[in-house]
């Protein structure tokens, strides 16, 4: 059997969420064998936000990728949010199983005030196997 | 596909509500920085904890005034529902007080350890209100992991405690005398100097039986959905012979393989 695997960017690291901003980032899975494994973190700052910013992660059951955007008509939330807290430069990672089911895969970086936060999502997708 | 989850979830993992004792998860939290809970989707409130790693994975240091989880959970409350288990895992501190989990308002219980001695901790089922207090005196390793499921059976007005699997003992508990209400709150807290660290509390509407409790002990993450881990080719591609024999002893471990 021979794996062909891909590293996706979903958010590049480094990506600030400004205070009051969304940051999404979206992928399209429908020719993807999976499962994949979903990487995302959010890091704090000094100061840090006095509201944290949270990180969600939304499926939409469609046959080619709609607009990014917030769970609603197109998107639908696959795992709940999470956030590091309001610490100074408070970090944390989460580590998502996404099955190989997933037609299509958006992470929203949301809710952080008075500070910006550092974010990031990666997918390592087991493209095909042969 | 495996059955079950067998390692600490590092994501907002879902209760597996077709498992017989996931079915009966009205509160679930993991170890993690600002753990989620994982029935009621709460962010946590209070004072937040560090985390640290222990055998089990991440270790939620309990601080020493409570993280809190504001939900009704009507399920939660003897006095409205009857029966009702709670199990934690993780990192158990000797002779220090430390509540495990509780859920409160005018009413309600607190699993709670105090000390004793070192070496050994009290693990007892409180009630808020009335005070009446049911435990058990347990030896304890500061560096290994614990699990602990306590039960009370409304019925017989009965709390039951295990450890690591094994009935400790029982006895009667007297329940507080009015519903939790409106402003039920879940916490859990630790002593300053020599904190316990969770990796994982839950707790069940009903009373488990011993052979549910045995299941907890044996795999904490029981309850959880399972992740995804057939890469088995697309329909329509004959796989090799080296992986259809590699596919069959997966198959029989994930059947027969011992619980970790």
């Amino acid at each position: 059997m021979a794996f062909t695997k891909t590293a996706r960017t979903l958010v590049a690291s480094g990506t600030v969420n400004a205070a009051g901003a969304t940051t999404r980032g979206t992928i399209n899975l429908n020719a993807v064998q999976g499962p994949c494994r979903l990487t995302c973190a959010i890091a704090n700052g000094s100061p840090a936000p006095s509201t944290q910013c949270t990180v969600r992660v939304l499926i939409a059951h469609n046959s080619s990728l709609p607009p990014a955007g917030s769970a609603g008509a197109d998107w639908k939330t696959l795992y709940q949010a999470v956030g590091p807290g309001v610490g100074i430069n408070a970090a944390a990672g989460w580590a998502f199983p996404i099955g190989r089911e997933i037609m299509c895969l958006e992470v929203e970086f949301t809710g952080n005030t008075g500070q910006a936060v550092t974010v990031e999502a990666y997918l390592s997708e087991l493209t095909s196997v042969s | 596909m495996t059955e079950r989850l067998y390692f600490q979830p590092n994501y907002p993992a879902r209760i597996d509500s077709s498992d017989h004792i996931g079915a009966m998860a009205r509160f679930a939290v993991v170890g993690m920085r600002m753990p989620l809970e994982l029935c009621s989707r709460m962010q946590p409130a209070g004072t937040i904890g560090t985390v640290a790693p222990i055998l089990l994975g991440n270790g939620y240091v309990l601080p020493s005034t409570a993280t809190t989880w504001t939900y009704i959970s009507t399920d939660l409350d003897p006095y409205l529902s009857g029966s009702f288990s709670v199990f934690w895992s993780g990192i158990l501190r000797s002779n220090v007080a430390g509540t495990l989990l509780k859920s409160t308002g005018i009413y309600g219980w607190t699993v709670e350890t105090t000390g004793w001695a070192p070496g050994y901790s009290q693990i007892g089922l409180k009630s808020f209100w009335g005070g009446y207090y049911r435990s058990w005196l347990v030896a304890v390793d500061d560096t290994a992991a614990i699990q602990v499921v306590l039960c009370y059976d409304d019925s017989a007005a009965t709390a039951y405690c295990y450890v690591n699997g094994a009935f400790i003992g029982s006895g009667p508990f007297t329940k507080d005398p009015g519903a939790i209400g409106s402003g039920q709150v879940f916490g859990m807290l630790g002593d300053a100097t020599s904190p316990h660290t969770m990796a994982t509390a839950q707790a069940f509407k009903g009373c488990l039986i011993a052979d549910q409790a045995l299941l907890l002990c044996g795999n904490p993450w029981h309850i959880f959905e399972p992740e995804e881990t057939d890469i088995s080719p697309l329909p329509g591609t004959a796989p090799p012979p080296s992986f259809k024999a590699a596919w069959a002893r997966n198959s029989n471990a994930v059947i027969t393989g011992a619980v970790r």
